[in-house]
């Protein structure tokens, strides 16, 4: 169907907290190149899905193929590697409250690659910073910056290892509707600067609509539809047309 | 909590070591704790003097002071209130912290940067916590007595050189070497505790709270316990 | 950068600090108790150490120079201790001193006290035994104590028969009256002198035997020419003029002695009768009685309190046992 190669390849997958079932085989392929985005209710297990992929979670069942590797097969030292290849913008930023901006960039890097030259790893801070365009607030404080401003570092704070492939755990929520369209043409443009593959989870329709090649709709713990935009958005089924609203 | 044990010492005697962090922790957990604890120690040692006073000169042994306050300070007072000064205000900020960060993914943050976060925050801040109470506690020894040294001379005068001599001579080893391993165990409890309350801290804001709130507590229970442990052991181990 | 530097040298001073006070008090009590000094031991031997136990102090001259390392009880009378003293003491301590128990201050620790006799004696060497003093015990005491209430009892009670005679007096009166006491004494006196005379007669008898015995004459003379045989002879002689000797002194004192009662009895006989003196005032004047009543009440009241002290401690729970064992081997008698 698609003639791209998958570099996220989930089957089968899933996921019960207790009696609660969150994923019930769950199947998802995202190929290379491409900004997929995973619609879902509050609760339906979007962010279980996204920490599973990362290997935050064990899946009950299923194999979870990131880059050619089954996730939850991997030892320590392997997840490692393989998640110095993926980026992860968490949800509430998880910046480190008792590091400045710079410490917070740093970071990433001095685990992954512990040889790093200090000089090196300015440039590299700098470089994604002013990407993000706040390079001026190197030295501040995370809880000095708007909540806009440490979406932004978060995100920096991902780039800087160069990631293939980008997992952001709904980048919008929580923001007023331009900084969450300054954040969505953001995603955009770091999908074309690093050739990224995108993996976005969001119920913010604004997002899936300006920000997918693709969305995935998650409904119920199962992979209930996956296409385009505009041809989910004619859909028939009320379950799809629920979201449209 | 038994879990949590066991793998903090497995993740402790695994390489990688994070000594950078384990000295900043040093740093915050000690160093920033001295004025609290070096004021409350004087004050201590002051008042406990001042309160013995009375009964002793009833009983017309008030020369005893100086030895009395010396061993109590030394075996019991000395570690148990600086170490439950230092639960409140480590293992609370410790459960605070971790709870916190917790709570906004600071630690999922983490593992996904390629860190441990147990061995970056747990480990730290325990090995941290442990080596650190008892330096704070001989530091706190070392002021309560000059406090109670103070306390002695608003009655009377009595020279420094007699007021050490006559509380040296009535300590032993006896005295000073269990008291200053418990402090060890103290700290240890103090900072696992907390690492516990706030690694596992339940979501949302009001959950940083109550890990912070019942690390205290829960840290100042083991304290308890654990001297009392140490009592019983010293008198077995010293009697051997 | 710069400020986590600064950080770190202030952890180090702190860290420190700490680690140089405890060096400190680790050096100070060092001196204290001397763990590191080299010792050697010596035994003392004690019948009882009432609760000294393994590491109290031992002193020599009230300063602390060792402890005890082991206490061992080696049969119902005999407790070994076993003193560590500090080296030093080899120049000091000697082999005669003795050692004995006593207490740091008045609840204190127990300690041995190592005191040194006054004759010399060399200096003491390792696994030398010195002799313990017998310690007071509390216990002793206690037992030492109701012998004395008993006395005290016996006392009391002999005094009050005493007095008792001495109120009803014409007892006194007839003793001081009985004109036959000091005849009989007289008659006594009669028979030791005349007792005397016949021992000087046979001293003079025997002193012609020997005498005769001496020169050679008559068939025992012959036959104890033996020199040995009039060596013992002579000894016995001069025992019995010693004796005699003696009986004369006795004579005389008893002669001065019954000059002096008769003198005495008369005087007593003419007071009483006649003037004022201290037996009469003693008898006739009235406050004097009054006194000794009074004094006589104040014994029996002491009495009764004692006795009231007495009857308590029966029922006090530590004794109860003891007086209830008492009462039952009375019946038995």
């Amino acid at each position: 169907m698609d003639t791209r190669e998958p570099v996220i390849v989930i089957e089968d997958l899933c996921k019960t907290f207790g009696n609660n079932v969150v994923l019930d085989h769950f199947n998802l392929t995202l190929y290379r190149g491409e900004n997929l985005v995973v619609l879902g209710k509050s609760g339906s297990g979007k962010s279980v899905l996204i920490k599973c992929i990362i290997g935050l979670l064990r899946p009950d069942s299923g194999r979870i193929e990131v880059l050619g590797e089954n996730v939850p097969d991997l030892n320590y030292h392997d997840l490692d590697l393989l998640r110095a290849k993926v980026g992860f913008l968490f949800q509430s930023n998880a910046l480190y409250d008792s590091m400045t901006v710079r410490e917070n960039l740093e970071f990433p890097l001095r685990r992954h690659w512990l040889q790093v030259e200090q000089k090196e790893v300015d440039m590299m801070v700098m470089e994604v910073l002013e990407h993000v365009g706040l390079a001026h607030t190197v030295d501040m404080m995370p809880a000095e910056l708007s909540g806009g401003m440490r979406k932004r570092i978060a995100l920096a704070r991902t780039l800087i290892l160069k990631p293939a492939i980008m997992l952001y755990d709904e980048p919008t929520t929580g923001l007023d509707p331009i900084t969450g369209m300054e954040i969505i043409e953001l995603i955009k443009q770091v999908q074309q600067q690093y050739q990224t593959s995108a993996l976005v989870i969001s119920h913010d329709m604004v997002l899936a609509e300006t920000a997918s090649e693709r969305i995935a709709m998650l409904i119920e713990g199962k992979c209930y539809a996956t296409g385009p935009y505009a041809e989910l958005k004619t859909s028939t089924d009320p379950k799809i047309q629920a979201f449209f609203i | 909590m038994a879990r949590f044990t066991a793998r903090f010492f497995r993740e402790a005697f695994h390489p990688r070591y994070e000594f950078s962090e384990l000295i900043r922790q040093c740093f915050i957990i000690g160093y920033k704790s001295l004025s609290l604890v070096g004021l409350t120690a004087f004050i201590m040692g002051l008042v406990l003097t001042m309160q013995l006073r009375p009964s002793m000169v009833r009983y017309g042994v008030e020369a005893e002071i100086p030895a009395m306050v010396g061993i109590s300070i030394i075996r019991e007072i000395g570690p148990i209130i600086t170490a439950l000064i230092f639960a409140g205000k480590i293992g609370s900020s410790i459960g605070a912290e971790l709870g916190s960060m917790r709570v906004t993914e600071q630690i999922d943050a983490m593992e996904v940067s390629g860190t441990n976060p147990f061995k970056y925050l747990v480990v730290t801040r325990t090995v941290a916590a442990t080596l650190m109470l008892p330096v704070l506690v001989i530091l706190a020894d070392a002021i309560a007595l000059y406090g109670s040294y103070l306390g002695v001379n608003i009655y009377e005068i009595l020279s420094f050189k007699l007021f050490y001599t006559l509380v040296i001579d009535n300590l032993g080893y006896y005295d000073v070497i269990p008291a200053i391993i418990k402090t060890f165990f103290f700290g240890f409890a103090v900072g696992i505790v907390g690492c516990f309350k706030g690694y596992y801290s339940s979501k949302g804001t009001e959950g940083v709270g109550r890990s912070a709130n019942s690390a205290v507590v829960m840290a100042s229970v083991f304290i308890f316990i654990l001297d009392l442990l140490a009592v019983q052991i010293t008198e077995l181990v010293w009697n051997l | 950068m710069a400020n986590r530097t600064t950080d770190n040298v202030k952890l180090g001073v702190f860290v420190l600090a700490g680690l140089v006070l405890l060096v400190l008090f680790f050096y100070m009590l060092s001196k204290n108790e001397s763990i590191f000094a080299s010792r050697f031991e010596i035994k003392a031997h004690f019948a009882n150490v009432s609760g000294l136990v393994s590491g109290n102090n031992v002193r020599v001259a009230g300063i602390v120079v060792g402890i005890v390392e082991d206490v061992e009880l080696v049969n119902d009378t005999l407790v070994i201790v076993t003193i560590a003293l500090n080296d030093d003491m080899r120049q000091i301590v000697r082999k005669n001193a003795t050692a004995a128990l006593g207490t740091d201050g008045l609840i204190g620790n127990r300690l041995v006290n190592i005191l040194p006799a006054a004759e010399p004696a060399p200096l003491i060497e390792p696994g030398d035994i010195l002799l313990g003093q017998k310690d007071i015990s509390t216990e002793d005491m206690l037992r030492t104590l109701d012998q004395t209430n008993r006395n005290v009892l016996i006392i009391s009670n002999g005094l009050r028969e005493t007095i008792d005679r001495i109120n009803k007096s014409t007892q006194l009166t007839t003793l001081l009256d009985d004109e036959s006491l000091s005849l009989n004494l007289k008659a006594a006196l009669l028979n030791l002198r005349s007792a005397t005379g016949q021992a000087s007669a046979t001293m003079q008898d025997l002193n012609a035997v020997v005498a005769d015995v001496r020169n050679g004459e008559g068939s025992v003379g012959a036959l104890l020419r033996d020199t040995s045989f009039a060596w013992e002879l002579n000894q016995t002689v001069r025992k019995l003029q010693a004796v005699e000797n003696q009986a004369d002194r006795l004579a005389q004192n008893m002669d001065a002695l019954v000059k002096e009662v008769d003198g005495a009895v008369k005087g007593l006989q003419n007071d009483l009768n006649y003037g004022p003196g201290a037996a009469n005032l003693l008898m006739k004047d009235s406050l004097t009685a009054a006194r000794l009543q009074n004094a006589l009440g104040n014994l029996e009241q002491g009495t009764a309190r004692f006795s009231e002290n007495m009857e308590a401690m029966k029922h006090n729970f530590l004794f109860r046992r003891y007086f209830r064992k008492m009462e039952k081997k009375k019946e038995k008698d």
